[in-house]
């Protein structure tokens, strides 16, 4: 079971499991945003604000770490992440390949969308360069925390969740995005707690 | 597009959903008083939407507590109709 996710510095890494997978997602995301200011890139409406806040304990300090954008088409996504700067905050992309299942869009078009938005993962894994204080400080707001996390330097997480329906185009897709991504992690769903018999 | 974020509804539902198991723990007099806390809660759907509070549950929490005074200071106004009268 995923607790945390540690981004590593220069690369994203790859996390593929079912849909359930996502409010693990969202409590690592919350105890991420303890330590550094992280921007979260969701590509299927997976944010959940509310599961973040409870798991953040409703501390406002850590949510203001937490940046958020949407897409809601393949084209959005790219777009997102052709607008996103680099810099040494590490990022979450929630449910990439959701849009790119869309089978209104021609699966040449779709690929050549994912590879674009490929290179703009590795560009965004790179850290920039440090400029002024608050880059220094891992883009933290000055004055507003007595104790400085440690810093951390860019680096990323993706998360897919496999289609609804399994299709060629899909594990093209999804392989892919492996064949990009430095380590590739396969999360099983995890086993649901028993329920007690009822009696009525 | 679709919503970003669930409605005070949506996750009142899920909170009352979450509490299912506690409450069939309850005693049946319990469960009464439960169901009534969350009708209370459900009275105030609408400010708490509007509140848009990071923790929605906590809103839930207070609108029963809202209700609950209510009903206290109801009671008490009673009670202090009563003892003028008997003055």
């Amino acid at each position: 079971m995923i607790t945390s996710i540690e981004p590593k510095a220069g690369s994203w890494i790859l996390l593929v499991g079912p849909r359930s997978l996502n409010s693990t997602m969202l409590t690592a995301i919350a105890r991420l945003g303890e330590r550094c200011s992280l921007r979260v890139l969701d590509g299927g409406n997976r944010f959940n604000a509310y599961t973040v806040a409870r798991a953040a304990r409703g501390r406002r300090d850590i949510l203001e770490h937490i940046t958020v954008s949407r897409a809601f088409t393949c084209y959005q996504v790219l777009s997102l992440l052709e607008s996103t700067p680099s810099t040494q905050a590490p990022f979450v992309v929630l449910d990439l390949l959701n849009t790119f299942y869309d089978e209104s869009v021609q699966i040449g078009e779709r690929k050549r969308l994912l590879r674009s938005c490929l290179a703009h993962l590795e560009r965004l894994a790179v850290p920039s360069a440090p400029r002024g204080a608050e880059a220094a400080e891992g883009g933290l707001p000055r004055g507003g925390a007595t104790r400085r996390p440690p810093r951390l330097v860019a680096g990323g997480v993706v998360s897919v969740h496999p289609p609804a329906v399994p299709s060629q185009a899909a594990i093209e897709l999804l392989s892919l995005l492996q064949a990009s991504a430095v380590d590739t992690f396969f999360a099983q769903p995890a086993a649901s707690a028993l329920e007690p018999m009822r009696l009525f | 597009m679709g919503r970003t974020l669930p409605s005070a509804t949506q996750v009142f539902l899920q909170e009352e959903a979450a509490f299912a198991r506690f409450r069939r723990a309850l005693r049946r007099a319990d469960q009464l008083a439960l169901d009534d806390l969350f009708t209370s809660a459900r009275q105030h759907l609408a400010a708490a939407q509007y509140a848009s509070h990071a923790l929605p549950f906590e809103v839930f929490l207070l609108s029963m507590l809202l209700e609950e005074h209510k009903e206290v200071m109801r009671l008490r106004e009673r009670v202090e109709d009563i003892l003028s009268r008997q003055k």
